[in-house]
């Protein structure tokens, strides 16, 4: 995974690597000798001072890590149904039930083509002034 | 710069439009050239078998062209909005989540109902025939008898399952007394046609290596090869060229694997590149005749962009939803507020689309609604609760065709091959605005009805940018119309000024509605290409164009 987070960030952003080595340190120590205290006061500092660059690396870190294989394996320990690739297994769902899942209501409406006609705009009058106006005869026939 | 053999038709784009037309030309024996500046994509190339397909999807399976950049790709140059599109053979239905209701009868009666945006030239009961004959063709799963829409045939497949996500779904609008439908999707349920029923993959955004949706590819591009069609890829058109008599000539196209330019001749000239590439073409390929670009006299070419008002709501709740699972969008609609009512505060209307949530790293990094699970101490926590337990609502409100929403010329931006690249203005009109606000408001009732503890919106608001949406549908720029004043094409597709020279592609559209609009893309288009092959011995020939 962290070679892949590596590759992704080099790809992606020019100097990246050494951009982010360069927010994550502190004064000569750099990120990984850090104490945890300190290294998550050196993310919030990144977060706040480069939030475009930050949210890619968090990006970055955050796909890198639900693809990884001891995390897809935690996902499924979680009680879920989940596929590292996607294909060619898919998913097996339950077919579309009408018994369960068909509406059973008789909602719904739709003008008929005969139906529509002008509706009173002038209590928006204000809102649509700055609009073209089209005729209403642009149709022949078939009406 | 070499010369191809000449063809009956040339068709530039290889999407809903482009496929649709090139089949029911070559079926007819017509000799159809195809040009697409892309490429194939091949079951392989997709992510889906591969664990790092979420990474994929937001890098060179991004849906935003702007963020590829593959070499077929061209650069739009606009600030207003994230142009989604595909530049391939299939066009963007390679990538789209195939959602596929129609238009209902008021969308195409908007002059008579409130004068804000024109009536089509045709009804909904006129195109309803080529409804039918484009959803054979693509395969259509859903269930019959939606009391919001007229009947019709019966779709080609039953509904996609529903899933968890569905019933929750369905069980909040049921509380609200709201109408509710099964989605119609172009991605089946079922085996057909030779393709096999979906695999509930949830990976729609990057395509679908099985076949399952309804890409171009695997639905129309096997048959119009068949029948003889050409599809030329890498082949990037550059400019429409026109006689002295102002006839349409033929298609200059550059071969991007070798920079070369050709000439391809054709009798009549179809341009299907969407609404942001169509008229793209057309501004960059001026004449002393057309000074203002191809068909464009009237500065109508360009104008009208519509990509309907977006927003989403997401909710989780309590109870698993396998949100993770199935196809993206959409599980189901609510058409409750599709019909203009003026009390609401707005004329037009809109949907609310019941959508899935993609993996796990796309879920704990804010999904569709920039909810994001925070890093640190409590971020598992926070993924444990809303993994796979989170419902998207999408709002989709109808847009007007305002005149300055327009795509014109880069100034200063070129694609690879040194053409102008597409500048594209939008804003969305108050009027809109309220639309989108309202059904905001309304999935936020829905939320409550379902007992949601955790609600985002996401208003697709940019700091310092405002509205900044991602376009997907790309739409009225060349509009079909039945006034040469107000309008590119007549109500056959026509252009009004360059008598064999057809639009044929989303840029058609005069309205937007308030739902996806592939469907009627491809029904619009079998219509015209039908016209189109049945009156050919004329229309080769045409010196002026049919009026309305």
């Amino acid at each position: 995974m962290h070679q892949s987070l590596a590759e992704r960030v080099r790809a992606h952003h020019e100097g990246g690597i050494d951009k982010l080595a360069g927010m994550l340190a502190r004064g000569e120590k750099p990120f990984t000798a850090l104490s945890p205290q300190q290294r998550i006061g050196g993310v919030r500092r990144f977060e706040r001072a480069d939030l475009e660059f930050f949210n890619f690396v968090l990006a970055t870190v955050y796909f890198a890590y639900y693809q990884h294989p001891l995390v897809v394996r935690a996902i499924r320990q979680l009680g879920h149904e989940y596929n590292d690739a996607l294909q060619p297994r898919g998913y097996l769902m339950p077919a579309f039930d009408p018994q369960l899942d068909a509406p059973k209501h008789s909602r719904g409406y739709y003008k008929r083509t005969h139906e529509v006609v002008p509706v009173d705009t002038s209590v928006l009058e204000t809102l649509l002034k700055d609009l073209p106006r089209y005729s209403s005869a642009e149709k022949k026939g078939h009406e | 710069m070499s010369k191809s053999d000449h063809a009956d038709v040339v068709v530039v784009g290889s999407g809903m439009g482009g496929a649709a037309a090139t089949k029911i030309l070559a079926e007819a024996g017509l000799r159809v050239v195809c040009l697409e500046q892309g490429r194939w994509t091949r079951p392989e190339d997709h992510p889906h078998a591969s664990p790092d397909w979420e990474w994929q999807r937001l890098t060179n399976w991004s849906t935003a062209s702007n963020v590829r950049q593959r070499p077929e790709d061209y650069p739009v140059d606009t600030q207003d909005e994230n142009p989604l599109m595909w530049n391939g053979v299939g066009g963007s239905t390679v990538h789209y989540t195939a959602t596929w209701p129609r238009f209902r009868p008021s969308d195409f009666r908007k002059g008579s109902e409130h004068g804000y945006a024109p009536n089509w030239p045709f009804t909904y009961e006129e195109l309803a025939p080529y409804y039918a004959i484009n959803d054979r063709d693509v395969g259509v799963s859903g269930w019959y008898g939606d009391p919001a829409m007229p009947p019709h045939e019966a779709f080609q497949t039953k509904p996609l399952p529903h899933g968890l996500l569905g019933r929750v779904a369905a069980r909040g609008f049921n509380k609200l007394g709201w109408h509710w439908w099964p989605m119609p999707c172009a991605i089946l349920a079922e085996d057909y046609d030779g393709r096999p029923a979906c695999n509930n993959c949830g990976n729609c955004q990057s395509g679908c290596n099985r076949g399952s949706l309804a890409d171009m590819q695997v639905t129309h591009w096997p048959k119009a090869i068949k029948a003889g069609a050409i599809l030329r890829t890498h082949a990037r058109a550059e400019r429409i060229e026109i006689d002295g008599s102002g006839r349409a000539t033929g298609v200059v196209y550059i071969d991007l694997n070798t920079s070369t330019r050709h000439f391809q001749s054709a009798d009549v000239v179809i341009l299907a590149c969407n609404g942001i590439g169509t008229p793209r073409l057309l501004l960059n390929s001026t004449s002393n005749r057309f000074p203002k670009g191809l068909a464009n006299s009237n500065d109508m070419v360009g104008r009208h962009l519509m990509h309907h008002g977006l927003a989403i709501v997401e909710m989780w709740v309590d109870e698993p939803l396998d949100s993770h699972k199935g196809i993206v969008s959409a599980a189901m609609m609510c058409a409750e507020f599709a019909e203009t009512d003026v009390n609401r505060g707005f004329i037009n209307g809109l949907t609310i689309h019941i959508a899935r949530l993609n993996g796990a790293g796309y879920q704990a990094f804010g999904s569709h609604s920039g909810n994001r699970a925070p890093w640190g101490k409590s971020h598992h926590r926070w993924f444990r609760r809303h993994f796979a337990h989170g419902l998207c609502a999408l709002i989709v409100g109808e847009d007007l065709p305002i005149p300055n929403n327009r795509v014109t010329l880069s100034e200063t931006v070129k694609d690879s091959s040194g053409i102008p690249a597409p500048k594209v203005s939008y804003r969305l009109h108050p009027n809109d605005r309220r639309i989108v606000d309202f059904g905001i408001q309304r999935a936020l009732e829905l939320a409550d009805a379902i007992g949601a503890f955790d609600v985002k919106v996401n208003r697709f608001e940019v700091q310092g940018q405002g509205y900044k949406p991602p376009a997907w549908h790309l739409l009225g720029t060349c509009r079909i119309g039945s006034d040469p004043e107000t309008s590119v094409c007549n109500p056959w597709h026509q252009t009004w000024e360059v008598p064999n020279l057809f639009i044929m592609d989303g840029s058609n559209l005069p309205t937007s509605a308030a739902v996806n609009p592939t469907s009627t893309i491809g029904a619009m288009v079998v219509r015209a290409a039908m016209y189109l092959r049945d009156n050919f011995v004329d229309l080769r020939r045409a010196q002026r164009s049919m009026p309305a």
